[in-house]
């Protein structure tokens, strides 16, 4: 629940948000096969998330608006800034949720793109040196994931009504 | 593969007339599978950003219904009808002939209508467009699912939004006055349409 000391940032497909406001509360509404990367630095005091769609860009695009569309990029760049405003990478608290399977049709491996996402987050959080720890990820259902800046906290709501502390 | 052929089709001009074309028999198809007289109320051939992405068939938070199905042959692409819970358990009580209200939930029954339906209209559209341009396009079996509208058309658009960061995609409403039932009708040809068509 928002308190009326907080206030809400939607972070969407393909975008990152960084933010030291304690006020904030980032949310990745309506999660499917995307995966949603949260980092915490409890001594920065700073947050950030990614709201990525697939797991690896194909074509390189320096000039790419949104970055984070892709894991392979977009992990690496939301870590990156957070260590330019003031982070230290072993202080890092990285957890995620997302790659669900939400559509089986029968022959169709692209469907699984929920499951190619979660490797690729794995992989890239692994080159990276970075503990994933905490997840809630894969099945066939939605999430709405929010995450407190004041404290840390993620939080996430399935669709069926199961919320869980990450 | 995209031979000469269909990448004729993938022209703006041409797919806003294969997209009322292909609408109005899917909308057709809708009428006589659920015996109500559906008709369109909006049919836009829309560029859409990824940023505005999720709200194609609903706030991301939104409780949807979807039937997905898959088209090949000469020209791939996706095929998405979306419609509010309530709106889909009206529409298997229609198209079960049964009392509206009935159905106040997806069992596996009831999912099978729905993928009947989508079947249905996803044929229907698909046979317009191949009998305007004499392409062979087959849909998929189709999959019925329920859940958050943000999730499930991140999913649909997850391998569309591979190659650029905005598609064309052919949006229909439709309704019967009657019922006052209205959904979504989302096609997204696997072709990118944005560079294509310049």
């Amino acid at each position: 629940m928002i308190t009326a000391n907080q206030r809400t940032i939607s972070v969407g497909l393909g975008e990152l948000s960084i933010t030291s406001d304690a006020s904030v509360v980032l949310t990745c509404n309506g999660l499917g096969s995307c995966i949603a990367l949260c980092i915490y630095d409890p001594v920065a005091r700073l947050g950030g998330m990614a709201h990525m769609l697939l797991p690896v860009c194909r074509t390189k695009n320096e000039n790419d608006p949104l970055p984070s569309k892709y894991i392979d990029t977009g992990a690496p760049l939301l870590i990156t800034r957070m260590i330019r405003k003031g982070s230290q990478k072993q202080n890092l608290i990285v957890k995620i949720a997302g790659g669900a399977r939400m559509l089986a049709v029968p022959g169709n491996s692209h469907l699984d793109i929920g499951q190619k996402n979660i490797a690729e987050i794995k992989a890239v959080l692994q080159r990276e040196n970075l503990v994933i720890s905490g997840a809630d990820i894969g099945g066939g259902f939605g999430r709405t994931v929010r995450f407190q800046i004041d404290n840390g906290k993620i939080t996430v709501k399935s669709v069926n009504g199961v919320s869980l502390d990450l | 593969m995209v031979t000469e052929n269909t990448k004729s089709i993938f022209n703006l001009a041409t797919w806003t007339k294969l997209a009322k074309v292909g609408s109005t028999n899917a909308v057709s198809g809708l009428s006589q599978m659920v015996n109500q007289d559906f008709s369109i109320t909006a049919l836009n051939l829309e560029e859409v950003s990824l940023r505005n992405a999720t709200s194609l068939i609903g706030k991301p938070d939104d409780m949807v219904v979807g039937i997905y199905l898959l088209f090949s042959g000469n020209a791939n692409g996706q095929i998405l009808l979306a419609f509010q819970p309530a709106t889909a358990f009206e529409l298997v009580d229609m198209a079960m002939g049964v009392e509206l209200g009935t159905t106040t939930s997806l069992g596996e029954m009831e999912r099978s209508v729905l993928g009947e339906i989508g079947n249905i209209v996803g044929t229907f559209f698909l046979n317009g467009v191949a009998d305007c341009v004499g392409l062979r396009l087959m849909p998929s079996p189709p999959a019925v699912v329920e859940d958050m509208a943000g999730a499930l058309i991140g999913s649909v658009l997850a391998e569309a939004f591979e190659v650029s960061d905005a598609l064309f995609v052919i949006k229909l409403l439709f309704s019967s006055k009657a019922k006052q039932i209205e959904g979504s009708f989302l096609v997204l040809p696997s072709v990118d349409l944005h560079t294509t068509s310049k």
